[in-house]
């Protein structure tokens, strides 16, 4: 973070990279050490889970079922010319 | 492996929810989105397919919300010193800064790809410019920089019904850009009435907001000065006939109580008090309840606008103003 001339604060580009640097969790492959979660952390996380899963399942649902939309219009289009 | 192999008690490991995820999309902020670019969409003179319009609305809702992540994530620093933004995902500590970019970053690679199938790639392109609008431009540029940044920044806000539009119609249009504009003046008295409550607030995170740069009396004038504008343009879609006599009632009444409010803001001494104690959005100094009545009230005066003619083209109602036109 650097001041500039009238005191306000201006973020850098490295500011930025230290910034998601610094918040990374630690890189457990270089380690023999493993994670033991708390209960509330396992559930935490397996709710995550359930909405990302729910969330490409919708997103592949979408993708299909808008080419299919569309494939009918072009063919409809097509059909009256 | 012996249990000191453990890491303890899953140290660093997210305890974040689905919800906390949700609440760095700023949901009340989509809500809007959602509503303006129904109305764009709505009014434009296009019968389109609902389930491609409904997808349409929905990738605007997630381009929306991932911008709001990637701003979230980069002022994390500011939103842990303000009243207001301290209780968000990150500055609680639930959500990381890079989880939050990822977040946004993949939010906004699949609602642009996802607009692009399900309208067109003018559409799409006019998401992402959004997007990036409202992540580099405004928040990772101007508003630590320019007490102007919530006037250029307003673009990004701006956009939703003209996407709206061309997501059905796939051009820019006049009509399309009255929207836009409407949004754009708006943005200005909306942003600085609450700036006038929460001056101190911005001023404790070093954010250049006008009350903080150039003084709480000039930023009154200039509400003033915008609002007359705003409410002077936004009688425009009547004389493009994208309005009919609704949207004329409502445009007048509630710009008359627009102007009022504002004028009541001019006349106060709202922002010289610093800002209210605690950090709820309405929470308010007597001196500043004025600006908190402005604020709270431009947001219904942009939905009544938007709702108008909403009502007008989807719901028959649109009685054409003779000598229009």
């Amino acid at each position: 973070m650097t001041e500039t001339e009238n005191g306000k604060s201006k973020k850098t580009v490295a500011d930025m990279i230290e910034q998601v640097v610094e918040s990374k969790q630690p890189d457990y492959t270089q380690s023999t050490e493993t994670v033991r979660l708390t209960p509330e952390q396992e559930k935490a996380r397996g709710r995550r889970n359930v909405v990302i899963a729910l969330s490409l399942v919708g997103f592949m649902v979408a993708v299909f079922a808008i080419t299919v939309v569309r494939l009918s219009q072009n063919i409809a289009a097509g059909v009256a010319s | 492996m012996t249990p000191s192999n453990h890491r303890a008690e899953g140290e660093a490991v997210s305890t974040a929810s689905p919800r906390d995820y949700f609440d760095l999309m700023k949901p009340r902020v989509m809500t809007l989105v959602v509503f303006t670019a129904f109305a764009g969409l709505i009014a434009a003179p296009v019968d389109a397919d609902p389930f491609l319009a409904f997808m349409s609305i929905l990738c605007l809702a997630v381009g929306a919300g991932a911008a709001g992540a990637l701003n979230m994530a980069y002022d994390a620093d500011i939103d842990a010193t303000m009243q207001r933004t301290r209780k968000r995902p990150i500055p609680r500590g639930v959500v990381s800064v890079a989880n939050a970019y990822g977040f946004g970053v993949v939010a906004a690679i699949l609602s642009v790809l996802l607009m692009a199938l399900a309208s067109n790639y003018l559409a799409a392109g006019l998401l992402a410019f959004s997007i990036f609008f409202y992540a580099v431009i405004y928040t990772m540029i101007l508003k630590r920089s320019t007490p102007q940044n919530i006037v250029i920044g307003g673009a990004a806000g701006a956009f939703p019904p003209m996407i709206g539009w061309v997501a059905v119609t796939g051009e820019i249009s006049l009509d399309a850009f009255i929207l836009f504009m409407i949004i754009f003046l708006w943005t200005p008295p909306h942003s600085w009435a609450l700036a006038l409550y929460k001056s101190g607030d911005y001023a404790a995170a070093n954010v250049p907001m006008m009350p903080v740069a150039k003084g709480a009396g000039s930023t009154r004038l200039q509400i003033l000065l915008y609002s007359i504008v705003l409410v002077i343009f936004a009688g425009a879609p009547v004389l493009t006939e994208l309005g009919g006599a609704v949207y004329a009632a409502t445009s007048l009444g509630g710009g008359a109580l627009f102007l009022l409010l504002a004028w009541r803001v001019y006349r106060s001494r709202a922002g010289e008090a610093g800002s209210a104690e605690e950090g709820a959005l309405y929470a308010v100094r007597s001196g500043d309840k004025a600006a908190r009545d402005l604020f709270a009230y431009s947001i219904g005066y942009l939905t009544v606008l938007f709702a108008a003619l909403i009502v007008e083209h989807a719901f028959g109602a649109y009685v054409a103003i003779p000598g229009v036109g």
